[in-house]
């Protein structure tokens, strides 16, 4: 066993002397960091490295997310990156990391941040190293964009509207009056509290709709299945409708009227996943939102090469355009086929196209 | 000038039997893995042979490195530690909830409760007579629903970054402090595992353990002792994680657990105990971090990822553990 820990011995010789000879510093030495001097977008557009990161090819709207990011990248002669990182907020730090390790000078990444808390280390990565950074949905609300050179801009949803567009629709699927029911999804996250404020809205503009209950089911589906069971056994057929906060939820109310029997019952949800998709053009649901996913693999890749050739400069893009909700579609039995395979258009990615879907500033 | 002449005892050094050529070849085999590995990366994408990139690597590899060293120790006493990453998961929660109280004790705090949590468990193991699988198995899902429970189910922002600071500056410019410290921490108890009883102890409970008890080790208590230890390290990983990801949570840690067990594997420890040692999980770490960072860089597509992932797991174990030394597989 002697010769073993020889090599132990030795690594941490040199790292103690390493270490004494030399003081420590703030950031590697090496290439790769240029160095925050990111306004100078005079990148050659061969030399630009387009990355798109979700957490999953396996959910169809983050894989569709990543097909529209190819669009763009095959609409300017590039292929894009793909990286998942499974849901995993470790996972997808080491990988960004790594990223950022590399040759950042003409870098653009567009992120799907896997919570909140995940944005600022990868927009503090990005900042150091000098890469174009856009990210979508999750950000904490007092992490600032403008306060960063490198963070191009940050992408969201406005749960309140599209919680109320389903509400709305909801109602006029009942007749304007009737008993529903609200599944809400996990409590303390922003998208169910909006998503819930956005159904009050929409009762509140439609006075014959009674809330009989809400209950959450944490976005799941299986979850949904139980507690639709049980809302239908409690107030049985004064529910006309019922309001679901992503179509997980809807899709788990669905099967509970299938077991009940009862297909007199509206259900709307949010997201546009394919099953969703599929129960509106059968017209077992009435309606669903979709933010369309491969716009948002396409947009924020875009932004990103805009700046870095120089056809945008990051001081030119207004206040309001660094971070902002998009346009988000209510589909309904009439437009559902537009959305089955959904497609990107160029001209959405156009250097001076690029904030057209601003429905305004994340206030 | 007549000293009493004593009988000489016999010397109590074994025979030293030098290693062969063959021997001293397995030994090495994590290190060769490691090279063959970086110079496959290499040519599918010679930009990831750079000294940023490798730096990056290495500062990924901190926590699994620590994570890894813990464990082996109680691997190499023939026992299991699957709560060490909710154990760690569990510190970056405790971790956010009790810098703004402690402050600079935040670190040492963690790292004690970890270790007592850990001594619990090697307690609970030894005197309950309960398999260490079941000890920690359950353990890991106690730890869980703790960190789940007490911090609401989400992460817990860090605004004050001082306190973990240190653990982000780099050496000489190229060494990531963290990397370091995991050094440390692996030469410091190799040291101790090689200059002390402690060492022979462990590798006689994992050959044997009946036979080390016969022969008067302090069987239990160095059982307690390694599970004491792969708490602390489990706490200083999380400390590690903190300081890159700036919030604690409550499923931080979760998905190292495979690579933890994977990197002690890979190192050439024998599952089965007794054979093995930390510079070997030390190796083994770098080669699990270079896939799970490597493949996915290199550009390798996701839906091959894991299958490249799992059959150089198996390639790298039948490379470099030590077939003489493992006669029972489990």
């Amino acid at each position: 066993m002697k010769f073993t820990s020889r090599p132990t011995a030795a690594v941490l010789g040199v790292a103690l002397a390493a270490a004494a000879l030399t003081g420590c510093t703030e950031t590697a030495a090496g290439g790769g960091a240029a160095g925050g001097d990111v306004a100078s977008g005079a990148c050659d557009p061969a030399d630009v490295t387009l990355v798109g990161q979700v957490r999953n090819e396996s959910n169809p709207y983050e894989a569709s997310w990543l097909d529209g990011g190819d669009a763009f990248a095959e609409q300017v002669g590039l292929t894009q990156e793909r990286l998942t990182y499974d849901g995993d907020s470790t996972r997808q730090q080491e990988q960004i990391s790594q990223l950022l390790a590399g040759d950042t000078e003409c870098l653009v990444m567009n992120i799907l941040p896997n919570g909140d808390s995940d944005t600022p280390p990868i927009v503090e990565g990005a900042e150091a190293a000098g890469a174009y950074l856009v990210t979508q949905w999750n950000k904490p609300a007092d992490l600032n964009v403008a306060d960063y050179d490198s963070w191009l801009s940050h992408i969201t949803y406005d749960g309140v509207e599209s919680g109320r567009q389903i509400g709305d629709a909801l109602a006029e699927a009942i007749g304007g009056s009737g008993g529903i029911v609200a599944l809400q999804g996990i409590l303390d996250t922003g998208a169910a509290k909006d998503r819930f404020a956005g159904l009050e809205e929409s009762l509140a503009g439609n006075p014959d709709v009674e809330l009989l209950d809400d209950q959450t089911a944490n976005f799941s589906r299986a979850e949904a299945l139980e507690v639709t069971k049980t809302l239908l056994t409690k107030h049985g057929d004064d529910i006309k409708g019922i309001w679901a906060a992503n179509d997980d939820m809807a899709l788990g109310a669905l099967e509970a009227l299938q077991q009940a029997g009862r297909d007199d019952v509206a259900v709307v949800g949010i997201d546009a996943v394919p099953d969703a998709l599929t129960a509106i053009e059968e017209g077992t649901m009435t309606a669903t939102v979709s933010s369309d996913g491969p716009w948002q693999g396409g947009i924020g890749l875009a932004i990103g090469y805009c700046v870095a050739t120089g056809e945008l400069a990051v001081e030119d893009i207004a206040a309001d355009d660094r971070a902002w909700f998009a346009e988000q579609f209510l589909i309904q039995q009439d437009n559902v086929a537009d959305f089955v395979s959904p497609e990107t258009s160029e001209a959405d990615f156009a250097c001076d196209n690029l904030f057209s879907r601003s429905q305004g500033a994340i206030s | 000038m007549s000293t009493p002449v004593l009988a000489q005892p016999a010397s109590d050094a074994p025979v030293v039997a030098r290693p062969t050529v063959g021997q001293r070849l397995t030994s090495f085999m994590p290190v060769i893995a490691l090279v063959v590995l970086l110079a496959a990366l290499t040519v599918v994408d010679p930009g990831f042979f750079t000294l940023s990139s490798l730096t990056a690597a290495v500062r990924t590899a901190a926590p699994l490195v620590v994570l890894a060293a813990g464990a082996t120790v109680v691997v190499l006493c023939g026992g299991i530690d699957l709560s060490i990453a909710a154990l760690c998961s569990l510190a970056t929660v405790f971790f956010a909830l009790w810098l703004p109280d402690l402050g600079g004790l935040t670190t040492l705090a963690i790292v004690a409760v970890a270790g007592a949590i850990g001594a619990l468990q090697g307690v609970a193991h030894v005197l309950l007579r309960i398999p260490s699988f079941i000890v920690t198995l359950g353990g890991m899902s106690i730890f869980s629903a703790i960190a789940l429970v007490i911090s609401d189910a989400g992460p817990i922002p860090v605004s004050d970054r001082g306190t973990t600071h240190w653990l982000t500056l780099y050496v000489a410019g190229v060494l990531p402090m963290a990397f370091v410290v995991a050094l440390v921490v692996v030469a410091v108890v190799s040291l101790v595992l090689r200059l002390t009883p402690v060492g022979s102890w462990v590798r006689a409970i994992g050959y044997s353990e009946s036979a080390a008890r016969l022969a008067g080790s302090p069987v239990d208590l160095v059982k307690v002792g390694a599970f004491t230890l792969s708490g602390a390290c489990a706490g200083l990983a999380a400390v590690m994680l903190v300081s890159r990801n700036f919030s604690g949570s409550p499923t931080m840690a979760d998905n190292l657990l495979l690579p933890a067990v994977a990197a002690i594997v890979v190192g050439g420890t024998a599952i089965t105990g007794g054979h093995g040692s930390l510079w070997r999980s030390l190796a083994g770490a770098l080669v699990v971090t270079l896939l799970r960072v490597g493949l996915p860089i290199v550009g390798v597509p996701s839906a091959y990822e894991q299958i490249l992932y799992g059959a150089i797991i198996v390639a790298a174990v039948a490379l470099t553990l030590d077939r003489s030394k493992v006669l029972i597989i489990k």
